[in-house]
């Protein structure tokens, strides 16, 4: 019977009903051999004591009653619930966890989830369905059995349950229940499944909750799992290629054998077309690998681990690369500083005058319409270089991130100044294209050093990058954790950024109907280790309680042993 | 010898067991000073025939004890005293209450034999010898007879006992001692279980007038039982008297403490009575527990 099932009026009959057994028993006369002795004269004195389950006598020995009955009632307290006076009105929810790492494959064979199914619908029968709810905590919690419907309803709803892709969402469910719970005397929440609870969750909790959970059997091992994957710009500095960083977890991660796949077709490593596979181990149970120079064109990249082990959920990785096309740039003729830099520089793809472009670079001392690098007159603009940020921004945020973003701060601006004669100022306007104009006198070389000092190729290429605006790739996209993103990155139009990563691992589909491989990256779900639940509740201070009851009850079966030995109770 | 009436009290004497009990003397230091001459010494000066000692004559004296060797050398009268030896009257008393019928071997088989070894003795010295069996009553089955010839009938008569009822120690006496017989030996031979305690033992003892040997028939279980565990409803084989008893290691230490009384309380009952007691094991062999008691041979009452 489980502690928390018995209410005070059940444990109070239970009590009662013991106490009349027992004084029944006291009572009930005793089948005794029948023995014929000489004489009964010496038994007559020796055992005056000893007439006392006598049916119709008067009740004696009162202190052997209360002796056995404070036994039974310490028995019955124990197996009943020892925090039995809190139970008054107290709520119940069962979250059954039905994250990947419950999809894991016990040591003795049998699917965990199934176990912990079975606990769920044990564990709610025994509490009063008018105070119980039952919760799936899935990708997202979700209400099985609400408290008073009939709890046949219960296992017809968890037919077809099974572990979703998808992190532990208990800690989602608590504290939902702890909005629920603030006005209720006293709830209490039995996690049935592995899935952590941060303690300073628990900590933060309302005082009339409790978190416990239910006992399943132990976990041997999870096996590998992939449980990080990123994209970054290649460190080879080709800017239509990424690398790509998989880290993987678990007891044998360092040998596990890892497939890849792009758009369907195997990677080879080192086969020049598809990059290169390098791998490190940090630690016996961590190992990383590097795909290097992939194509960042849009494909899809899968990764999947060789060997199926007892957690198959986190076997599989996908992550859409980054289209990272070439910023098609037109040079207008004589700019041939500016022309030599954007030559070389491997982002960039020079087109002919006229010819479709992402920006330009033009001479102008009126509008120009487009995103473009403006090469204007310093007579007709007060700042050396002047950033048109769009609108909807504030300007001075928009500077502050471009300084660094172009360059701008690598450039000897005290120099410049003094060579002009005047202030080298910066400034920004919104505006409705990105456009960065500065004086056309600074690339003059018989007045200025810029062209020849080392910051121009960096202010060149990083305004022609800023310029053409290229959305920031996704580094990595994970069930149920927030979209990366940069946090200066203002850029309000991109309405995807706000769109929710699903909780389980699959497609995100944006506004503009482009999808993105959603991977299940969970470190609890694939490495089961003890350190990774060293922060969860697990039994409360009741187990305590319920040891020192059934100590005490020995001991008072001992004295009365002991008593009975010494003739002092019948 | 006829056969025994009770299966109990098959084969109760035979001949080896009569021969071992003739050597067997019991001497009373008192006897009365009438009665029949025999051989048990008295205390009394008389006419016997050992002399002991000289007295003046007195009118009266018997003319035939005067020494007159003395006399003539003397020139006074004097008496040669003999030492009177007088019979001592033995009254046998065997309990044949129910329960010395109990047990294997029942205490009546040992009761009745030492009754039977204590009766050779004292018909082998000339003593009459009666044998009255009580339970709840006394019956006379052997008016006090003399003579060694006697002993056959006093074996019949032995095992002719019937098996009696409750005991009843206090009528049983009161009973013997209306018979009215001369003062002599009364030897009862019981376990002394008498219902109404030790007090009505020792009541009924003490209004016997004549001298007492008690003959306490015992065995090993009857102060440590053996085998007795559990719930037990004891069923007293007398009175039919129940008893509920739960045996436990302190319920048998009260049952021992309760018959050490009893026993101790026969005991200084004897002492202060001046009557012997004899402890007899039921369950050993008689004769040579009475040899052991009678001091190799003797034993002074």
């Amino acid at each position: 019977m489980n502690l928390t099932t018995l209410g005070p009026l059940a444990f109070g009959l239970g009590l009662l009903g013991l106490a009349a057994v027992l004084f029944a028993l006291q009572r009930l006369r005793v089948r005794h051999e029948e023995l014929p002795v000489v004489t009964t004269l010496f038994w007559r004195e020796a055992v005056e004591e000893s007439r006392a389950r006598v049916l119709t006598e008067r009740f004696r020995h009162p202190w052997a009653y209360l002796l056995a009955l404070a036994i039974a009632g310490l028995l019955w307290f124990a197996v009943a619930a020892p925090r039995l006076l809190d139970d008054v009105g107290r709520h119940y929810t069962v979250l059954l966890d039905g994250s990947a790492g419950m999809a894991l494959v016990d040591a003795d064979g049998g699917a965990r989830f199934d176990r912990a199914r079975a606990a769920a619908l044990e564990i709610a029968a025994q509490l009063p369905r008018e105070r119980t709810d039952v919760v799936w905590c899935g990708a997202s919690p979700r209400t099985l059995l609400a408290a008073g419907e009939a709890g046949a309803l219960l296992e017809r709803r968890m037919d077809g349950l099974a572990p979703e892709a998808a992190p532990a969402s208990i800690e989602r469910a608590l504290r939902q229940v702890a909005v629920e719970a603030q006005d209720e005397l006293g709830r209490t929440v039995v996690v049935v499944g592995d899935g952590p609870v941060a303690a300073d969750l628990i900590e933060r909790l309302p005082g009339q909750i409790e978190v416990r959970r239910a006992e399943l059997p132990a976990v041997a091992g999870a096996g590998v799992g992939i449980v990080a994957l990123g994209v970054s710009p290649a460190a080879s500095g080709t800017w239509t290629r990424v690398d790509v960083l998989v880290e993987l977890a678990g007891e044998g991660a360092p040998g596990a054998e890892l497939s890849a796949s792009l758009d369907g077709v195997a990677l080879v490593a080192g086969d020049g077309l598809h990059g290169s596979m390098d791998r490190s181990s940090a630690a016996p149970d961590r190992s990383q690998l590097l795909l290097r120079d992939l194509p960042a064109d849009g494909g899809r990249l899968e990764l999947r681990l060789g060997s199926g082990d007892a957690t198959p959920l986190d076997d599989v990785a996908r992550l859409d690369l980054p289209r990272r096309p070439r910023i098609r740039v037109d040079v207008d003729p004589g700019l041939e500083a500016i022309a030599a830099v954007l030559a070389a520089d491997d982002a960039v793809l020079l087109v002919a005058p006229g010819a479709a472009s992402d920006l330009r670079v033009v001479r102008g001392d009126g509008e120009v319409d487009g995103p473009a690098l403006v090469l204007a007159s310093s007579e007709l603009q007060e700042e050396a270089i002047l950033l048109t940020h769009r609108e909807g921004l504030d300007s001075g945020a928009a500077l502050r991130a471009a300084l660094g973003e172009l360059g701008l701060d690598r450039i000897d601006a005290t120099e410049l100044a003094s060579r002009a004669g005047r202030a080298i100022s910066v400034g920004a306007r919104p505006g409705p294209e990105r456009q960065v104009a500065l004086w056309e006198e600074l690339l003059d070389p018989e007045r200025f050093d810029l062209v020849e000092s080392r910051a121009f190729p960096v202010l060149v290429a990083r305004s022609v990058r800023w310029l053409a605006d290229q959305d920031p790739f996704l580094p990595y996209l994970a069930a149920d954790r927030p979209l990366p993103r940069r946090l200066a990155d203002p850029r309000p139009q991109l309405t995807w950024q706000l769109a929710p990563v699903p909780a389980v691992a699959g497609e995100l589909q944006l506004a503009d109907g482009s999808t993105h491989a959603v991977s299940l990256f969970d470190q609890s779900a694939t490495s089961l280790q003890p350190a990774d639940l060293a922060g969860v509740v697990t039994a409360p201070d009741g187990f305590d309680a319920v040891t020192w009851i059934l100590l005490l009850a020995l001991a008072l079966t001992a004295l009365e042993w002991w008593l009975v030995r010494r003739g002092r109770m019948p | 010898m006829k056969a025994a009436s009770e299966p109990a009290l098959d084969g109760l004497f035979d001949a080896d067991f009569l021969e071992s009990v003739q050597h067997l003397r019991v001497i009373a230091r008192r006897v009365a000073p009438r009665g029949r001459f025999a051989e048990q010494r008295s205390r009394d000066r008389g006419h016997g025939l050992e002399f002991q000692d000289y007295r003046p004559y007195v009118a009266g004296d018997d003319l035939r004890a005067i020494d007159w060797t003395v006399y003539r050398r003397l020139g006074r009268v004097f008496l040669r005293l003999f030492e009177e030896l007088e019979d001592l009257p033995v009254y046998l008393l065997p309990d044949v209450s129910r329960s010395l019928w109990l047990e294997d071997p029942p205490r009546v088989r040992a009761g009745l034999q030492c009754a039977l070894a204590l009766g050779a003795i004292s018909l082998g010295h000339h003593d009459s010898v009666g044998l009255f069996p009580f339970s709840d009553d006394v019956a006379t089955l052997l008016r006090p007879q003399a003579g060694k010839a006697r002993l056959y009938n006093l074996a019949d008569r032995l095992t002719e006992v019937e098996r009696g009822g409750v005991t009843d120690l206090r009528r049983s006496l009161s009973r013997f001692g209306a018979l009215g017989l001369r003062e002599g030996l009364a030897v009862v031979i019981s376990d002394f279980f008498d219902p109404g305690g030790l007090a009505a033992v020792t009541e009924a003892l003490r209004g016997v007038r004549h001298r007492l040997l008690l003959v306490q028939l015992v065995r090993g279980t009857d102060r440590t039982p053996a085998a007795m565990d559990g719930d037990l409803r004891l069923v007293d084989c007398e009175t039919a008297e129940v008893q509920d008893v739960s045996v436990t290691p302190a319920v048998l230490e009260r049952y021992r403490d309760a018959y050490d009384r009893f026993a101790d309380g026969l005991q200084s009952f004897a002492r202060s009575r001046g009557a012997g007691l004899l402890a007899v094991d039921v369950e050993r062999q008689i004769v040579p527990q009475l040899a052991e008691l009678f001091e190799q041979g003797r034993f002074t009452v």
